[in-house]
């Protein structure tokens, strides 16, 4: 397993735009009149024709954290033994994402195509893991007799959509319902042949949702089949097999929970003491509140074709980045290499000013 | 937003005298982080604002399917996740995100982990 670095904000500084608490005239409602003047810091439309700024920030949505956890599994197998998953059955078996997959592949060969795990607000959080996939489209042969493919990509992925409605909108404020809706598109091979022993690549499109109240720590199943297996029950309950051969069975499952947003430490940076007080704090005195934010990104090469097994918590653990990269390593395979490339910026973006600002 | 753009062989034809003559498309690749911020609820018992943190990580992939005249061509992939959360100052977050979209038995899987976290003006 090989482990880079992609990118790492050593301390960006970020200011961000903010209007905070009842305090603030913008979310009183009282109309908010900016200088507009040719010193003033408002948008050169604005500053031509004096229109009153209004700052462009939205009360937040509502906000319920919590860490969600999804995996993706592919089971390919005869379209018998996929008929007879059921999902409640599968959900008895899905404690962890290891249980699952073992139940799984005993009904065919299983693979894990997909696993996220991170913070999430159950009212609204998008995630979306896409790539292009190149897949032969053609061949052709060059008059020195050398076979070269033709190439296309296609795009494939996993796209989750958390969504709740708001308390204030008739949802239930104790306990909100939230619906995951998710897409799923996976690669497979069809049927028709391209070349010789080249067949044509084939995409398998599904969409899932499911809304259920939000209950921590309780794995939730969904599952699918491609229509392909249906079709081939059909063909056999009607004692045919005449029409063309299906392409692969496949079942598509999904486990995915929720859990307390219980990640990291926040005892970092100690000497500020409350660290949320200072942030208020800030915000009382104007509508500018600036941050220092990091991020690190890191990839994994893996050292098999088999998703490695990460272990999320002790990667939550690391208070620093240093740490996160050591414990990254720490899971690396035997005879592995590790290699660290890592780039860092450093800029500083405004973003509004409003009459209560102060520099 | 650190991005850069990568030459990518997209196709090969053969010259006159045989030799592959390969054609490129330009891929762009890197990670864009976007923060915006908003106040919190009016009934909402916090003070400190709620921020939107949104990822866009897209990167290359070694791939396995031949092009031919002993090339491959490479996959791309793009990880991107949109949420928002109460501001909460020197709270690391991590995310991960992994995967094996291809079918092809050989072809590696992608892992990304992602580590962010806010922490007060003026800190190192």
């Amino acid at each position: 397993m090989r482990i880079t670095c992609l990118w790492n904000t050593g301390l960006l500084a970020v200011t961000t735009a903010m209007l905070l608490g009842p305090r603030s005239e913008a979310q009183e409602g009282r109309p908010v009149v900016a200088a507009t003047g040719p010193g003033s810091e408002a948008g050169p439309g604005q500053r031509a024709r004096g229109i009153p700024y209004r700052p462009a920030m939205q009360p937040s949505a509502e906000i319920l954290s919590a860490q969600f956890q999804a995996t993706v599994y592919e089971v390919q197998g005869t379209a018998e033994r996929l008929a007879s998953l059921d999902a409640k059955a599968l959900t008895s078996q899905a404690a962890t994402p290891e249980t699952l997959h073992s139940a799984l592949a005993q009904m065919g060969k299983t693979r894990l195509l997909y696993r996220v795990e991170q913070p999430v607000n159950v009212f609204s959080t998008t995630i979306t893991i896409g790539s292009s996939e190149p897949v032969i489209v053609g061949t052709r042969t060059t008059v020195t007799g050398q076979a070269v493919n033709n190439i296309s990509y296609l795009n494939v992925g996993f796209i989750v959509r958390l969504s709740a409605p708001s308390p204030s909108k008739g949802g239930n404020s104790a306990i909100p319902t939230v619906t995951t809706a998710i897409k799923l598109s996976v690669l497979g091979s069809g049927e028709k042949e391209i070349a010789s022993g080249q067949k044509e690549s084939a995409i398998r499109v599904m969409s899932l949702e499911q809304s259920e109240s939000l209950e921590l720590d309780q794995p939730r199943v969904l599952l699918t089949i491609s229509s392909n297996a249906l079709g081939a029950f059909r063909r056999s309950a009607d004692g045919g097999g005449r029409a063309e051969a299906p392409i692969t069975p496949a079942a598509y499952v999904i486990r995915y929970k929720f859990s307390p947003p219980a990640q990291g430490s926040a005892a970092v940076e100690s000497k500020s003491a409350q660290p949320e007080t200072v942030a208020a704090e800030t915000a009382r005195s104007t509508n500018i509140l600036t941050a220092q934010f990091q991020a690190t990104v890191y990839e994994v090469e893996a050292a098999t074709n088999r998703l490695p097994a990460l272990e999320m918590s002790a990667l939550a653990r690391a208070a620093t980045p240093e740490l996160l990269l050591a414990a990254l390593r720490a899971l690396e395979s035997p005879g592995s290499s590790t290699a660290l490339i890592s780039r860092s910026m450093s800029s500083r973006t405004r973003s509004w000013s409003g009459p209560t600002r102060r520099s | 937003m650190v991005r850069t753009n990568k030459e990518v062989v997209s196709g090969t034809t053969m010259g006159r005298d045989g030799e592959p003559i390969n054609s490129y498309t330009s891929q762009s690749m890197g990670v864009s982080v976007r923060l915006s911020a908003q106040a919190p609820p009016k009934n909402a018992e916090r003070e400190s604002p709620d921020v939107t943190v949104s990822f866009n990580v897209s990167a290359d992939a070694p791939g396995t399917t031949e092009l031919g005249l002993g090339q491959t061509v490479q996959s791309f992939l793009v990880i991107s996740q949109e949420h928002n959360e109460p501001l909460e100052l020197g709270r690391p977050r991590v995310m991960l995100a992994m995967g094996s979209p291809s079918p092809a038995e050989q072809t590696k899987p992608f892992v990304c982990v992602i580590r962010y976290q806010f922490g007060p003006a003026g800190t190192k």
